[in-house]
């Protein structure tokens, strides 16, 4: 089977400030990798590296899929475009023919239960709204690999509950191979395979899901 | 009454009048027409065929001519300069050079270069217009989200649709305000240009007003070009203002 992305030795530094260093990781398809660890580690900068928004300064990124979702940690909606619009514009962008774009568009909305929110601008949704709409677009391009950048960030806790939900139901329809980046273990989807946890030390541990939430879950 | 809305603006204007009138008859009817003689003469104007397709029409042309082609240049090279920073330092000289030369300097070099007649005015506009909006185009992309960018990197949107729907819509408030300024700056300088150079227009009809000491008409020719200016600056305001208003609704 084909790594649906591919870090060899991966290196990143910014102003001479390195923020990854050697980093190597595969990712198989459908397969969820949740990456842990604390603010300022790096796990931004490595999907923004999986997702060909940044040069490693180090080593290689192969990335072997064409399809892509991103969920940000803010919603990233353009405030000009309708909820619908803004779901349906990375779908054009792939080159679907804009009323099937629209179409598919106004199902993932409603599927996110946002249908009577479709015409509606992201200035005049609540943010719980505005991260559904964005999860929405991730999941509208039916995405070879979503990356998942704390998409939790901000919300109050039942928002972050229902958004794990609504997380969890879609990654389950979904076929897509996953990148969770998280600080916060309680928004790690049950249906993980693997969590690699980065230390400020620089130290890594890469286990299957079950072995380090029990490690976690004792450490706490 | 409110007298910070419309109120305000009729007393405003109630005593320009009153100010206008006191003033032409103080003086003499050379130097000042009564707004009374002003509104007849612009009557007298109106009704005449040759004043809309000899004067206002082909100053309109100008001017819309010279705009648009000084929007093309200066939006092109704003662009430029906004994409990639040598280009916006390699421009700096030659924008300040074109915001610093007075309107009547550019007119005299207009005349030498190009000679007397349209193509003088619409160049002169055109070189007027051009720094407003490559500066406003600048500005625009200043401000454009970086966040929405990497979003638009991260799905693979095309070149064309980031400039539309990432870069355009942050232009817009911008080139918009820098639009309307520029526009009643190329309808002064062009009324400027062809009193001094043309042979039609309104800045001509101003000219030999001028020369035949037809104060009236003078006055009535003042008064249009500034209602043309007004006229439109508020057609452009309202454009924006419906663009900007529904892109931030």
């Amino acid at each position: 089977m084909t790594s649906v992305l591919v870090f060899s030795g991966v290196g990143k530094h910014y102003h001479g400030r390195e923020v990854l260093a050697g980093l190597d990781l595969s990712l198989e398809p459908g397969e969820i990798l949740a990456i842990l660890g604390p603010s300022g580690i790096g796990k931004s900068t490595l999907l923004r590296l999986a997702a060909r928004l940044t040069r490693p300064s180090a080593g290689m990124v192969t990335l072997t899929i064409r399809r892509i979702g991103f969920v940000f940690q803010e919603p990233r909606l353009m405030p000009w475009r309708t909820a619908l619009e803004n779901v349906a514009l990375p779908l054009l962008a792939m080159g679907m023919a804009p009323s099937k774009a629209r179409s598919k568009a106004a199902d993932m909305l409603a599927r996110m239960d946002l249908a009577t929110f479709s015409q509606a601008y992201p200035e005049t949704l609540s943010g719980g709204m505005r991260q559904r709409v964005s999860l929405a677009r991730a999941f509208a391009v039916d995405p070879e690999l979503l990356l998942l950048d704390e998409p939790f960030t901000g919300l109050d806790p039942e928002l972050r509950l229902s958004m794990r939900r609504y997380l969890d139901d879609l990654l389950a329809e979904s076929r897509a191979a996953a990148l969770h980046v998280t600080h916060d273990i309680e928004d790690i989807p049950a249906r993980t395979n693997r969590i690699l946890t980065l230390t400020a030390t620089g130290a890594r541990f890469e286990r299957p899901y079950d072995q380090e939430m029990t490690v976690l879950k004792e450490a706490l | 009454m409110r007298w910070d809305g419309i109120a305000g603006r009729l007393c405003g204007l109630a005593a320009l009048l009153g100010a206008w009138e006191a003033a032409s008859r103080q003086g003499h009817g050379i130097a000042v027409a009564s707004p009374g003689e002003t509104l007849a003469a612009m009557a007298g104007l109106l009704a005449q065929p040759a004043f809309w397709a000899g004067d206002l029409a082909v100053s309109v042309r100008r001017v819309g001519l010279g705009f648009l082609l000084g929007f093309v240049v200066g939006g092109g090279l704003g662009l430029a300069a906004g994409f990639w920073s040598p280009a916006r330092a390699f421009l700096v000289p030659s924008r300040w050079m074109l915001t610093s030369v007075p309107g009547v300097v550019a007119v005299m070099l207009g005349m030498l270069w190009f000679g007397l007649g349209s193509t003088m005015v619409v160049a002169i506009v055109a070189l007027m217009v051009a720094p407003a909006i490559h500066v406003a185009v600048i500005e625009g992309l200043s401000t454009v989200d970086g966040s929405l960018l990497e979003m638009a990197r991260a799905y693979r949107f095309t070149p064309a649709m980031r400039l539309w729907h990432v870069y355009a819509p942050a232009m817009a408030a911008p080139l918009f305000s820098g639009g309307v300024v520029a526009l009643g700056g190329a309808m002064r300088v062009a009324v400027l240009a062809e009193a001094l150079g043309a042979n039609e227009g309104i800045g001509h009809a101003l000219a030999v007003a001028r020369t035949n000491l037809d104060t009236p008409r003078l006055y009535a020719l003042a008064l249009c070009s500034m209602l043309l200016v007004g006229l439109a600056e508020m057609t452009l305001l309202g454009l924006a203002r419906r663009v900007v208003g529904r892109r931030r609704s």
